[in-house]
Parts: structure tokens; C-alpha cells; sequence
């Protein structure tokens, strides 16, 4: 909220700068977020009084004016209509600057201008420049036009907090203000009502004293629509408030100044002399004030007559019942709107004012309210004349008003962990209007005054008390505590083990957003009926909680690649999110990586080399074998739309479907625009996390020494080399320690649809050194098992 | 015979002294001390001497034999020596300055090795790791945290919603309350995780990242607060670095305070990242409100505590001295490599 310094100094003495008060300020909880400088749009312009004005002889349009400036008297002409001799006006001396324009002595049709006279336009203020602006006649000569009009000030954008409504005015920062720097306000906050005010026949109807507790009421008469007076204008254009007219100006002006919404009505627009205060009906509608025609619904609180609405109650006016050009009397009015209410119509509509701001947050419930009314009338009877009725004033009920609050000493310092004594804490409430009194047992029964709503328990006081005696006055202090083991928990030492192996392997960890677009899911056949999609979203790029981390991936990878980056290892390790078959809202944890483009970045030998598949099972292989799980095996499965038909896998972890491993399709691919292939791997993270480690125990050394056999053969390519292994482990577990595939090929001199592949076996045993004919009886049973097994040759 | 000896002896290193190549070292062995060595055959001869003489002739022999070996291998050395020289004199020259072959390096994204630091500082101080659902009840996320519905407060966290009940936790806190809500104090707790507000904008994404940490016993005050959170701002930012608590407004916590550090770019100094005022916002914090003690079932007359939540991607930017909030997310490896 932006507050006006000068403004500010109406009510009260500040004997600090505005940035050391814009400290003091955060410092109490009044955050200043911004401190500007208003500055005049002109410089050297003074007040002075036209003694004469004659015609000039040259010229019919022109006059000559004589304008006294203290002593001094000035010659000057001028071309404007309106001025009349005894008038004070500005006047730009040489040397004064106006919009950007220096002024100087000048000859105008043969006659000597010692400066130039002003109107609103050419002092940057308003838009009026036919004729000069008239100061009031009472002011003295020689003040500097720019401090006189106000237009010097300090503006402070300041954070109000949603608890501190209080602090939504004028007089609401000056009290606080009081309150930090230990000074009084200057006394006249409050007004009394014009006791010249005759009573009016007005019938005022709560039928809603829920939503409205009290309702005040004034009708002016004879009042002239027009202008509002300059200095009014430049207050609330330095706020932000866009000027409309007198009345309208003066309700704002109000507002602004004493955290009151006001509203003036037209009177003559309403029938029956009746205010009711109601629910809408049920499609019911207003035409509000920035012209919108509104449907309502039947929980909207309604000001209306006895035939129909007049304004969205707290909200906004309507227009049929506004003020115009051509209205002589108006109603004012001043009420206390439950904050719940006006917020729901507020949201419900779309529509957020100065005013539903104010009440949703909750405005004071006492008597302010009858204040800002009789302070509106005054300044409309001084600004657009008219004389005012007696107020009227409808009470329903006082539950708003903050209660009576017991604060015990002891439970202070239970709380902020400091003593601070009864005697201390009245004084400290006492600065911020807060009246009370001591109980025998050491207690205080503490009155908040009517604006302070948000003070309704002890611990309210509390924090007032913090607050006032300064947050820097509390010690720092390590809490002493029973000890108790604290461990990291299990799965997060994992997952830090798991994004260490990654990384090591060359792997950037990617976060990406939750949220994902449809389109997108659709490129990738992920939109099911299981999707879990935002009310609300920002953008149709964000508007679905991802039921997989792959597309973010492949977005990644796409992103990387318009900026020249093709080569990537990347992976992510976080939720995804899908309601299950009972509608259920999932949130499940994946591990997903892919890989795409060169193996090395910086080989000056394998430059050319490209990652495949086994590079990123390799990867997988070593994380899952890290975390203790010895058993990993490859699946056929149900191919998901985005991977490779011939080349995609199911992930089983001790026979637990744990996820798949492959290549993504290459339609994906070219959808995306990526060119090389892309490997990717997905396990389920919280299915992994709990499997059961094997616990890890020392194996003695083998004593006896072991001795390889080779063997290579032609095998139908279909032929996993996995199973070969398997078959020949079967035939002597005693005695075959180790096989490994040491060569593959397929080629030139491999007869079609056969590969070549080359095994090393490694015989041992553990209770004897194994002779030559040992080991040639179990590998010739090895041969001839192959050969049976498989439709092989072996070479 | 001794003579005979001493003369094959002195033939022998003559010979050795003169060679000219491994192959020479070789034959002269084979032609001394070989097999068929003249030599060797010296000692073949032995078994013909009389008895008395054998032992003295044997001795000689055995000199000769280990002075021939002695000087063979010192031949033999020099030559290996030399060949070595002339291997490396003529090496092929190295190229150090190629690359290392290795896989380019990966990295974790700042963000998690931020989450990671934190959440080591305070269970370095006591606190363990708690977590909860990112799809959140109204419940949790606002009303028992004192937001019941209508509440102006949930204006400062604009809020995504997957239906009317559930949306996108907002903050952390409602790990407060499930944790509460299971567990009776003393209380030390952290909590990790994701968080969305729909907002977005320079310093804003509408997902980032935050910790909750909370304490709850009999006796925690506005004091411990205080020593808590500056002894971890001390450890993540330096010891050196000025902390500050102005009050401020949580619902779920009074009182409640905004903590600042002194700006880490301009040293307090002011300039345009701490938008001139030598100050930087880190973490909101506060004593628990006793509403929400009351909402998880606690004695709000024996318990009190204090609460906190932090930032990653601010602390994130501070301490790696990154300008835009978004880049956390765009994935960009010449972002993510720096790390």
C-alpha cells in the first residue's frame, strides 16, 4: 500500500527522515518494500498577486499585469481570460523550469514579460490550460508553488500483512508510527457530527445482520458536482487514485485517509427512501459502476432499495445509482461488511477493489465508522457545498469488536523466553492503544481498541509485546534437549547414493516441472484416462500432473539439442503422479535416465564412437548392484507406445517388476526432431528402495588355482547369449566358476541370420587344483550340451 | 689343472671385456659355463684328479666360474642399459596435453545439493527428515494451519487445484501437521520438498522448493528460535554473516518473523539484489500458533515451538549467485554443468 509522508505529518510530528522511518518501519513489522521521491514536473515557480492589469497596445488578446511578488513587483503579460486584479496565482520567475523549459525575460509584441503565469497544464498537475490557476485568496506572496501544493513528498510502498487492516490508512501508519517512535498523535482524529445537521426521514433495513452489523447513513443536500479541489487531487494522484469529482473524491479521500470504504449514493435514485441491506435473488443482476453487467448469486450482500439493487454491498456501486454532473443530493454511506462475505463476492466476481480489499480484511467495527462519515460530510460541505442530515446510525450487533484478553506474565515468558514484567508490558501495550488494568493474581485484562480485529487471544498480545519491544531485544538461545538418535532416513541416504552414482557416470540430474502439457503426453501416447489434471493451470504447457518422467526428459533432450548440445546423459529422480483404478491419487518416485549422441565429448581417438543401450544398462546394472541386489533379470513386457517394439525391456529386481530399460521409438524421435537414438531406462524408486539388500559377509579367497577354456560357435541370432551361460552353469555349478561373453560378431563369414560368439569359461575348484583331463571331461560335456541345446557349430 | 683353470679364467674375461653384443654375452657363456663349456667340462674333469687335489681344483674353478658370471651379467647389464637408452631416445613423443579418455562429468542439480546441505545442518543439530504428499488436502495445507476458507491469508498463496479438496501444497508446512498429528513431542523435524504457487515471473516459478523445520516440547521459545536459525544461516552463509528478525504475519505461527541476512553480493553495502537496503529475506519463521496446536489435539498451555520455512532456489541463487529464478528449471546443460 502506498502512504503519503506529508500526508502522514497531518497527524503527527516526525522528527526522523523518511528513510530512517522506512527502517524503523520494517523493523516493526511494516515492511517498506519501496521509498520514492515525488518531485514537481516544474522548479522557481512562486506565489504572487496581480495588482493591475491593463490591455496590451499592441496586441488585443494579451494583457499587461503588474504582480506583486513581497516587495517586488513584477511586469508580466498574459494571455488568459480568467484572472482578475487582488487574484493570487503562480508565477514562473526567470530562471523557473516548466516541463522542461527554461524561462526568461522576453519581449512580447513590443512589451517587456518578467516571467510567465500558470496554469494547471503547464505546472504538469492537470489538464486545464486554458486559463491561469487561482490561489486561494488568503495565502501570502513568495511561497514556493511546489511545497505549497504538496507536491513534494515522500511516497512508501509498504507490505501491510493480512492480519494488520488496521494499518490499511492514513491515520492507521500514523498510529503506528506514534507507537514505534513513542510520540502522540495530533489530537484531531476524531470529528464530531455538524450539530446544525436536521434530522432526515430515512428507513434503514438489516435484513442480513450476519453479514452487516452496523449501517451509517447521511443525505446532503444542495451539493454541487464538480472539480475537486487541487490539493485533494495531488493527494490521491500521489496514491495512485484517479480523480472523478468532488464527491467521489472525497469518499476515496476518506478511505484513504482513515481505512473507511464510503460510498455516495445519488439519493434521487432510490425509491422510497428505503435502505435495505439483503441477499441477492437468485438471478437477480446489477449494472456496477465500471459499466459490467453482473449476474448475482444469492449469497452477494446487496444495498438496494425497496425495489432494487443499488450496489454490490462493499464491493462496488452500481452505476444506475451513482453520482452524476446533475446530482443535488446524495446518501453516504458507511458499514461494517463481514470480511468472509465480501471476500466470497469479491472472488465469485472477479472483481477486487480498494473497498472489498479493505472490508475482507476487516475494518474497524466501533465508531470509526460514524468518523469517516462526519469527516466525508465536512470536507463536502467546504468542497461542494450542500448541508448535511443527522447521521443515522443502525447497530445490529458488536461481536466484531475485539474482546477483553487476560495476559498472564508468566506465559510471555513461556513464549518469547524473556521476562518481561506486568509494568512493561501495559506500558508497551498502552502505545498502541491498548487499555488495562491489573488483576491480583499478576495478570493483565487488556482492551484493544475497535481497529486492532486481529487481536482476540493472549497470544495476539504476545506477539504486540515482541513486536514493540523489538525482536533484536530476544537473545539467541540453543534450546537444551534430551538426546536421541537421528539418522538420515534410509531412503534419502539412497537417493543421494543413487544421484552420486549417476553423476559419476557422467549424468547431469534435471528437475523438471510437475506439471506437463497434454499435447505433449499425447506425442508419447501418455494420455490415458488415469491423468490427473489441474483446475486452474497457468498454461496449457502446465496443465497435467506428469504420470512419467519421460517426456520432461525428451524435452530436455529437444531443448539441448536447439542449442546445439546433442550429446546428453541426463537423468531425473523425482514424483510422478495418476490416479489408480479407484481413482486413487498416486504420487510414486521414479529413477528415469537416457542417454543419446557420443559416448566421449572430448575423444581424439574414438571420436566417432556412439553410446548404445548397453552403455546405459551398464549404468543401471551398477546402481542396482550397489544398492545390494544381486539379482537383475530382462523381461518381455507389454510395450509401452513410446519405446522401441524390438528393443525395449522389463526391469526385474529379485523378480519384482521394477521398470523397463530400451530404446525410444523412433517416431518419437523424429516427432521431436532429435536424430540419434535414444536409450532410456525407468524404475519404479520406491519399489527399489524397499527391496531387501543382501547383507554383505567376507568370502575366503579361492586357495586353488583356475584354468579358461575358449569356446566359439555360429548360434541362430535369436539365441540369448544369457541363457547359453545359464545352460552351462547347470552342467557343473562345482566346478564352472565364471563365463563370459568375450567377442561377438556378425558379418561377413557368418552365414545369415547366425552370429559368432566367443565364450570364456573358467574352471576351478575349491577343494583341489583341477588336472587337464578334469577340466577336458566337463568341457567337452559343456560342448555337447551346446550342441544339443542349441543348433550350434562349434568352431 | 689350476693353471689350465686360471687361463680359461683370464681367455674367458678377455673375451667378455671385448664383446660387442648380447648375442657375444651368450655365445661366451655357452662357451665357458654352458652345458658343453670348457669350463663345466673342467668340472667334469674333477672326478679323474687324485682325491687330495679335487678340493683345490674345485675351488679354483668355482672362483673362475663366479668371477666369469660376475662379469657376464655386468656386461649383459650395460647392454641392456644402453638398449634402453636407445629405446627411449627414440620413443614415439606423447601428446600430454590430449584429453583424458573419460566420460564427460556429470553433476547433481543445485537445488538438491542445496536441499542436501541444509537438511545435513540440522540433522547435524538434532532435527530428522520427515515428508508428505505433494498432492495436498485443503485440510492440511491451509485450515489447520489457521486458513480456514475465506481467509484473506490464503491471498498470499495463490493456489493450484486438482479438485475441490486436493491441490498443490503450497508450502511445506503440512508436513508440520501430519507429522503432529501422528507423533506426540519432544519434536525436531525437517521437511523437505516441492511446493507450487501459481505465479510466474522473474522470482517466481509455479513449482520450487522448500524445507519446513519445526520443534515442539515443553519449554521452546521466541529465543530459541532465534539461536536456531542463526546458527544455521551461519553455517550455510559464514559465520560472519549479520542475521536480523523483523516480525512479520504467518497465520500458522505467531509471533511470526521474517529473518534477513546482510546482502552476500554487496556485503551490506546495498545494491540492486537486495534492492538497495543491504538486506536479503532468507526464511519466515515463528512460535506455533495455538490454533494449530489445537487443531493436531496438543496441550497448547504445555507446549510450545517454533517453526520455519526456507527457500531453496533463494538460498540456491545467493550461494551460486544465480539472477533468474528459471533457470533452475529450463534444464540447460551449460547451466546444469556449472554446478
Amino acid at each position: 500500500m502506498k502512504v503519503s509522508y506529508s500526508w502522514i505529518k497531518d497527524f503527527l510530528e516526525i522528527l526522523i527522515d523518511p528513510y530512517e522511518l522506512g527502517e524503523k518501519l520494517t523493523m516493526s513489522g511494516l515492511e517498506v518494500e519501496e521509498i520514492s521521491e515525488l518531485k514537481p514536473a516544474f522548479s522557481g515557480v512562486v506565489s504572487g498577486q496581480i495588482l493591475s492589469i491593463a490591455k496590451h497596445p499592441n496586441a488585443d488578446r494579451l494583457s499587461l499585469c503588474k504582480v506583486k511578488v513581497g516587495e517586488k513587483v513584477y511586469s508580466i503579460v498574459c494571455g488568459a481570460k480568467n484572472i482578475n486584479e487582488m487574484d493570487n496565482v503562480p508565477l514562473a520567475l526567470p530562471g523557473a523550469v516548466l516541463s522542461g523549459t527554461k524561462i526568461k525575460k522576453a519581449s512580447l509584441r513590443g512589451e517587456t514579460s518578467e516571467g510567465m503565469l500558470c496554469s494547471t497544464k503547464e505546472l504538469g498537475i492537470g489538464d486545464d490550460h486554458s486559463g491561469i490557476l487561482i490561489l486561494p485568496d488568503d495565502i501570502e506572496t513568495g511561497l514556493d508553488i511546489a511545497d505549497y501544493l504538496g507536491l513534494r513528498d515522500t511516497i512508501f510502498d509498504i507490505a501491510i500483512t493480512p492480519n494488520r487492516p488496521d494499518c490499511l490508512s492514513i491515520i492507521g501508519v500514523a498510529r503506528e508510527i506514534a507507537a514505534i517512535t513513542n510520540s502522540p498523535l495530533i489530537s484531531d482524529v476524531y470529528i464530531k457530527p455538524d450539530v446544525d445537521d436536521e434530522d432526515e426521514c430515512l428507513d434503514i433495513d438489516i435484513r442480513e445482520p450476519e453479514l452487516c452489523s452496523r449501517y451509517a447513513a447521511k443525505i446532503i443536500e444542495g451539493v454541487k458536482i464538480g472539480r475537486s479541489p487541487l490539493w485533494m487531487k495531488i493527494r490521491l494522484e500521489s496514491l495512485g487514485i484517479r480523480s472523478i469529482n468532488n464527491v467521489v473524491d472525497i469518499t476515496n479521500y476518506v478511505m484513504l485517509e482513515r481505512g473507511q470504504p464510503l460510498h455516495a449514493f445519488d439519493y434521487n435514485t432510490i425509491t422510497d427512501s428505503k435502505i435495505v441491506v439483503r441477499k441477492a435473488q437468485r438471478g437477480e443482476k446489477i449494472k456496477s459502476l465500471d459499466g459490467e453487467e453482473r449476474a448475482l448469486d444469492s449469497e452477494t450482500l446487496l444495498i438496494a432499495d425497496s425495489r432494487k439493487p443499488l450496489a454490490i454491498a462493499g464491493v462496488m456501486g452500481g452505476s444506475d445509482s451513482q453520482v452524476t454532473e446533475d446530482t443535488k443530493k446524495i446518501l453516504l454511506e458507511s458499514a461494517y461488511f463481514f470480511p468472509a462475505s465480501i471476500r466470497k463476492t469479491s472472488k465469485t466476481l472477479n472483481l477486487s477493489t480498494e473497498s472489498s480489499f479493505r472490508f475482507e480484511r476487516g475494518v474497524d467495527p466501533g465508531d470509526n465508522l460514524l468518523h469517516a462519515i462526519e469527516r466525508a460530510a465536512s470536507l463536502i460541505k467546504s468542497c461542494a457545498g450542500g448541508h448535511g442530515k443527522k447521521t443515522l446510525d443502525t447497530v445490529k450487533s458488536h461481536s466484531s469488536i475485539p474482546p477483553e484478553i487476560r495476559l498472564r506474565t508468566e506465559r510471555v515468558k513461556k513464549v518469547l523466553g524473556k521476562d518481561i514484567g506486568r509494568d512493561e508490558a501495559q506500558v508497551l501495550l498502552g502505545r498502541i492503544g491498548m487499555r488495562s488494568r491489573a488483576e491480583k493474581q499478576g495478570a493483565l485484562i487488556v482492551n484493544p481498541p475497535s481497529f486492532r480485529v486481529d487481536v482476540r487471544a493472549e497470544i495476539d498480545l504476545i506477539e504486540e509485546i515482541a513486536r514493540l519491544k523489538g525482536y533484536s531485544e530476544f537473545s539467541e538461545e540453543l534450546p537444551k534437549v534430551c538426546m536421541s538418535l537421528v539418522r538420515l532416513n534410509r531412503d534419502i541416504s539412497i537417493e543421494r547414493r543413487v544421484r552420486d552414482i549417476l553423476r559419476d557416470h557422467g549424468y547431469l540430474e534435471v528437475i523438471n516441472y510437475s506439471f506437463i502439457s497434454s499435447k505433449l503426453l499425447k506425442v508419447f501416447g501418455l494420455d490415458k484416462d488415469n491423468l490427473i489434471s489441474i483446475m486452474n493451470p497457468l498454461t496449457e504447457e502446465q496443465s497435467v500432473m506428469r504420470p512419467s518422467l519421460l517426456p520432461g526428459l525428451m524435452a530436455n533432450l529437444q531443448f539441448n539439442s536447439n542449442h546445439k548440445n546433442k550429446d546428453l546423459r541426463i537423468f531425473e529422480l523425482n514424483k510422478v503422479f495418476y490416479k489408480d483404478k479407484d481413482k486413487t491419487i498416486i504420487e510414486n518416485k521414479r529413477l528415469s535416465a537416457l542417454c543419446s549422441g557420443l559416448r566421449f565429448n572430448n575423444a581424439w581417438d574414438r571420436a566417432d564412437e556412439m553410446l548404445d543401450l548397453f552403455d546405459l544398462k551398464g549404468i543401471a546394472e551398477g546402481i542396482v548392484e550397489s544398492l545390494g541386489i544381486a539379482d537383475i533379470s530382462y523381461a518381455e513386457i507389454d510395450n509401452p507406445q513410446y519405446m522401441h517394439p524390438a528393443r525395449s525391456y522389463g526391469l526385474m529386481l529379485n523378480g519384482i517388476d521394477c521398470g523397463l530399460l530400451g530404446e525410444i521409438h523412433p517416431d518419437i524421435n523424429h516427432l521431436m526432431d532429435i536424430k540419434s537414438p535414444v536409450y532410456f531406462f525407468d524404475i519404479d524408486a520406491d519399489r527399489l528402495f524397499s527391496i531387501k539388500r543382501q547383507k554383505r559377509f567376507y568370502e575366503p579367497f579361492d586357495r586353488y588355482p583356475f584354468i579358461t577354456r575358449d569356446i566359439s560357435f555360429f548360434v541362430d541370432d535369436h539365441v540369448l547369449s544369457g541363457d547359453i551361460i545359464d545352460i552351462i552353469k547347470t552342467i557343473d555349478n562345482k566346478h564352472i566358476d565364471d563365463i563370459k561373453v568375450f567377442d561377438l560378431y556378425r558379418g561377413e563369414g557368418i552365414p545369415k541370420g547366425k552370429k559368432s560368439l566367443a565364450l570364456r569359461i573358467k574352471y576351478r575348484s575349491k577343494e583341489k587344483t583341477l588336472t587337464e583331463h578334469e577340466i577336458s571331461l566337463i568341457h567337452d560335456q559343456v560342448i555337447k550340451k551346446l550342441t544339443t541345446e542349441f543348433d550350434l557349430n562349434v568352431r | 689343472m689350476i693353471d689350465k683353470v686360471k687361463s680359461i679364467e683370464k681367455d674367458a674375461l678377455a673375451q667378455i671385456k671385448a664383446v660387442n653384443s648380447k648375442d657375444d654375452i651368450l655365445r661366451i657363456k655357452g662357451r665357458y659355463i654352458g652345458k658343453n663349456g670348457v669350463l663345466t667340462f673342467c668340472i667334469k674333469e674333477l672326478k679323474n684328479l687324485p682325491k687330495e687335489k679335487r678340493g683345490e681344483v674345485g675351488r679354483q674353478i668355482n672362483v673362475a666360474k663366479k668371477s666369469i658370471e660376475r662379469e657376464l651379467e655386468t656386461a649383459m647389464r650395460r647392454f641392456f642399459k644402453e638398449e634402453r637408452e636407445n629405446l627411449f631416445k627414440n620413443a614415439l613423443p606423447l601428446d600430454i596435453t590430449l584429453p583424458g579418455r573419460r566420460p564427460p562429468l556429470g553433476r547433481v542439480h543445485p537445488i538438491t545439493q542445496v536441499t542436501d546441505e541444509i537438511v545435513d545442518i540440522f540433522l547435524g543439530i538434532g532435527f530428522r527428515v520427515a515428508g508428505g504428499p505433494e498432492i495436498e488436502e485443503d485440510y492440511y495445507n491451509f485450515a489447520a494451519l489457521n486458513m480456514p476458507k475465506d481467509h484473506p491469508a490464503r491471498d498470499m498463496q495463490d493456489t493450484f487445484y486438482i479438485d475441490t479438496e486436493k491441490l498443490l501444497r503450497t508450502h511445506t508446512s503440512p508436513v508440520q501437521i501430519r507429522v503432529m498429528k501422528n507423533e506426540k513431542p519432544p519434536l525436531r523435524v525437517i521437511a523437505p520438498g516441492t511446493a507450487y504457487r501459481r505465479d510466474s515471473d522473474v522470482s517466481h516459478t509455479p513449482m520450487f522448493h522448500q524445507v519446513e523445520g519445526f520443534m515442539v516440547d515443553n519449554g521452546v521459545t521466541f529465543c530459541h528460535l532465534k539461536g536456531v536459525l542463526t546458527v544455521f544461516l551461519h553455517e550455510f552463509f559464514g559465520k560472519a554473516t549479520s542475521v536480523r528478525f523483523r516480525p512479520s504475519f504467518f497465520p500458522f505461527t505467531e509471533p511470526s518473523a521474517e529473518v534477513d541476512i546482510e546482502c552476500v553480493i554487496c556485503e551490506g553495502k546495498g545494491c540492486r539484489v537486495c534492492k538497495w537496503s543491504g538486506w536479503l529475506e532468507v526464511l519466515g519463521a515463528g512460535m506455533i500458533n495455538p490454533t494449530v496446536f489445537d487443531s493436531v489435539g496438543y496441550d497448547t498451555e504445555r507446549f510450545t515451538g517454533f517453526a520455519f520455512g526456507v527457500g531453496i532456489e533463494r538460498l540456491a541463487m545467493l550461494r551460486f549467485g544465480i539472477n533468474d529464478i528459471r533457470l533452475f528449471f529450463e534444464n540447460d546443460i551449460r547451466f546444469l554443468s556449472q554446478f
